[in-house]
């Protein structure tokens, strides 16, 4: 039978394992920035819910290497024009943390917030990744989802910000479901 | 010469989007060559086919070799610089061969102020081509104002009950979780240096 304990150290290996496929991506953070903009304007024309992207779509440059894409406030306390809203009733919000080095960017972490429809069950899903490891990787694996619980992760692969805008836009919003 | 309103390169290609699907759509941009590069990236992002963009740097280049630039292939979008310096004779030529620089693809003309009024004085077909397709561009808007910054640590620092420099402190004593709204709160802060 396994134990806690046993639960724990297969944890921290897969950890260790999603550790190494966290991503980079080539280019600089403004051209990241641009790219992530460019799909959601995109998906904006496809669902047509007319968002004003260029007012939505934040980025900080802040001292140093680090760079920030925002989309919506850092806390959902419920809906207004800042979120990714859509013809669902469903919205988004993000932030995404990139490093800067040598050309390329790292993701030093991210979180995605996809509110659904007012009485929808669950009432959200959030992917994170986590800047580094946290000390029980059995309750908070590196890269996790919230399936509408706030204090359960599910561990998943480190994605590609785009890569989770698309199971945000093409498998969770509920008007894309088959 | 007429100023041109100022436009980021979002709101340009915004502009272009509303003037529908033209196979021969001709623009003219004024900006400096440092921002062409974030330009063709946002066209690029933005490109709905997914089309290609090229520069293509034109300084020293006959008409000949532009419009074999052009053609090969001709359904990319190009963005063509340098521009400046060019000879009265040299916009000429090129307003007569203007044909031949048709494509299905986009064609961006990078200018300055004074590469835009030589096009104007000397390439009179460009120019009708081109029509109101003028921009001046400012780079790329959606950098985060002061405002937006206290209002997002103002919201951070209500769901944690913690101050900044509570945060900071814990964060120098690497005493707080990884979480990417710490993350997030740090870098607002300019304190990247502890993450």
């Amino acid at each position: 039978m396994s134990t806690i304990s046993d639960a724990r150290k297969l944890a921290r290996d897969l950890d260790a394992q999603l550790g190494t496929l966290t991503r980079s991506i080539e280019g600089s953070a403004l051209a990241f920035f641009l790219r992530i903009r460019g799909y959601l304007l995109k998906q904006d024309r496809r669902i047509g819910s007319k968002q004003n992207l260029e007012q939505i779509v934040q980025y900080d440059k802040g001292p140093g290497d680090k760079f920030q894409i925002f989309l919506g406030p850092p806390i959902d306390k419920g809906q207004n024009e800042s979120f990714f809203n859509f013809p669902s009733g469903a919205r988004l919000s993000f932030s995404i943390a990139l490093r800067e080095h040598d050309g390329r960017c790292d993701i030093l972490s991210y979180r995605f917030h996809f509110h659904f429809p007012n009485n929808h069950s669950p009432e959200f899903v959030r992917i994170d990744l986590l800047d580094k490891s946290h000390p029980d990787p059995l309750a908070e694996p590196l890269a996790h989802i919230h399936p509408g619980i706030h204090s359960i992760r599910l561990p998943c692969p480190p994605l590609d910000p785009i890569e989770v805008l698309d199971r945000v836009f093409f498998v969770l919003d509920p008007n894309t479901r088959p | 010469m007429t100023d041109f309103k100022e436009f980021s390169g979002f709101e340009i290609l915004e502009r272009i989007e509303l003037r529908g699907e033209d196979a021969h759509s001709w623009i003219a941009i004024v900006g400096s060559t440092d921002y062409v590069g974030t330009f063709a990236t946002e066209l690029e992002s933005q490109s709905e086919l997914n089309a290609a963009v090229r520069i293509v740097d034109i300084e020293g280049l006959l008409p000949t070799d532009i419009r074999d630039k052009l053609q090969s292939p001709p359904n990319d979008h190009v963005i063509l610089i340098g521009f400046d310096g060019r000879s009265r004779d040299f916009w000429a030529s090129l307003d007569i061969n203007r044909s031949a620089l048709e494509r299905t693809g986009a064609l961006f003309f990078w200018l300055t102020h004074n590469g835009l009024s030589d096009l104007c004085r000397y390439a009179p077909n460009i120019k009708s081509y081109i029509g109101t397709a003028i921009f001046t561009f400012i780079g790329v808007k959606g950098a985060l104002t002061s405002e937006n910054r206290k209002e997002r640590l103002k919201e951070l620092e209500e769901k944690f009950r913690m101050s900044d420099a509570q945060l900071i402190e814990r964060a120098e004593r690497h005493q707080i979780e990884p979480e990417p709204e710490f993350v997030e709160w740090l870098l607002l802060l300019g304190r990247g240096d502890l993450v």
